[in-house]
């Protein structure tokens, strides 16, 4: 089952097991940038996330300052840890491949 | 579809173009000279100087942006009038403006992306043309004006393009904190005349053609210098 695509190969990593395309790697740095992005825009048409929520608890208390840092300091904590799943990813698709700079 | 709202609406919406890329060309420009600084203090800056920009960095790119308007706005925003005598000085009439704090957030994220594209392209400079500019006694200042910056600017400039296409897309964000810009226009229009596509659509094309000129400038740019591959 190799079929050839005009961007890659599509590797077969076995029977029954999912399938990744052989430039995944060559993604990875991207989709994180693209995922965690616009999350906070849910908020703008009224689904009430973090950023929603936090507007809401400023404007009830008047402390928007502290409220917003700390959602910042969320959402940063988030971004960290995705960070690092796909630090973790990228190690795993690239391994045996010359570090990048 | 009917579209007869334009005739009474075209100044409102040539304003709010005007408004969209009024944010835009404030925050690349700015975002831009502050990114060069950022930038090269993360290459050459010393271990402070690049923990700081890192940081900034990483706290500009690792929050949502609408995260960082209002925290501007109204965080921000709330503590200002504090300040005393504030109200009655000079800039009172900006700093109380929605697009004050919209143009300030916006640069400030844009310089932190912006930073970091500069980064990989200052390191992608060649070695040896660094070497060779050396070698002819430029002094570290010079090398830096005319060869590295340069260089590092050119290798990044399609890169720059999206970002910047990137930027005009964050701005209809500005319409949260009360800016009149293209998509607040679009929102009032379909307040008013109960159109909801048309003004959309009408809007949607402003920012396409928005596109069209940063991509066609670029290009220009890019064609300046032939590119040997």
């Amino acid at each position: 089952m190799n079929r050839t695509e005009d961007r890659g190969v599509l590797v077969d990593l076995g029977q029954e097991r999912p399938q990744l395309p052989a430039n995944a790697r060559n993604m990875s740095p991207i989709v994180p940038r693209a995922s965690i992005h616009g999350r906070a825009l849910v908020a703008v048409v009224g689904y009430q996330e973090l950023a929603l929520a936090t507007r809401l608890a400023g404007a009830s208390t008047k402390h928007y300052f502290v409220f917003f840092l700390a959602s910042a300091l969320l959402y940063l904590a988030i971004t960290l840890v995705s960070n690092l799943v796909f630090k973790l990813i990228e190690g795993r698709v690239r391994r045996g491949q010359p570090r990048l700079a | 579809m009917s579209f007869t709202w334009i005739s009474s609406y075209w100044p409102l919406l040539l304003t709010g173009a005007w408004q969209t890329i009024c944010l835009l060309v404030i925050s690349v420009v700015f975002g831009f000279a502050l990114a060069i600084g950022l930038a090269f203090a993360q290459v050459s800056g010393g271990r402070l100087t690049r923990l700081l920009a890192r940081g900034y960095c990483t706290f500009f790119r690792g929050t949502p942006l609408l995260i960082q308007l209002w925290l501007l706005y109204y965080g921000v925003g709330s503590l200002l009038p504090m300040i005393p005598g504030i109200r009655q000085s000079l800039f009172w009439p900006i700093l109380r403006e929605g697009f004050f704090f919209a143009a300030v957030s916006f640069t400030l994220n844009y310089a932190a992306y912006e930073a970091e594209v500069l980064r990989g392209a200052l390191l992608a400079v060649p070695k040896g043309e660094l070497e060779a500019g050396r070698a002819f006694g430029l002094s570290p200042w010079m090398l830096t004006r005319r060869i590295w910056l340069p260089r590092a600017i050119r290798i990044a400039l399609p890169t720059i393009a999206g970002e910047i296409v990137m930027q005009l897309k964050a701005t209809p964000l500005a319409f949260t904190v009360t800016v009149m810009d293209l998509y607040a226009v679009a929102n009032k229009v379909r307040q008013d005349t109960l159109l909801v596509y048309e003004p959309l659509l009408v809007v949607t094309l402003f920012y396409l053609a928005l596109t069209a000129v940063v991509a066609r400038v670029f290009r220009g740019l890019e064609a300046q210098v032939p590119v040997r591959r």
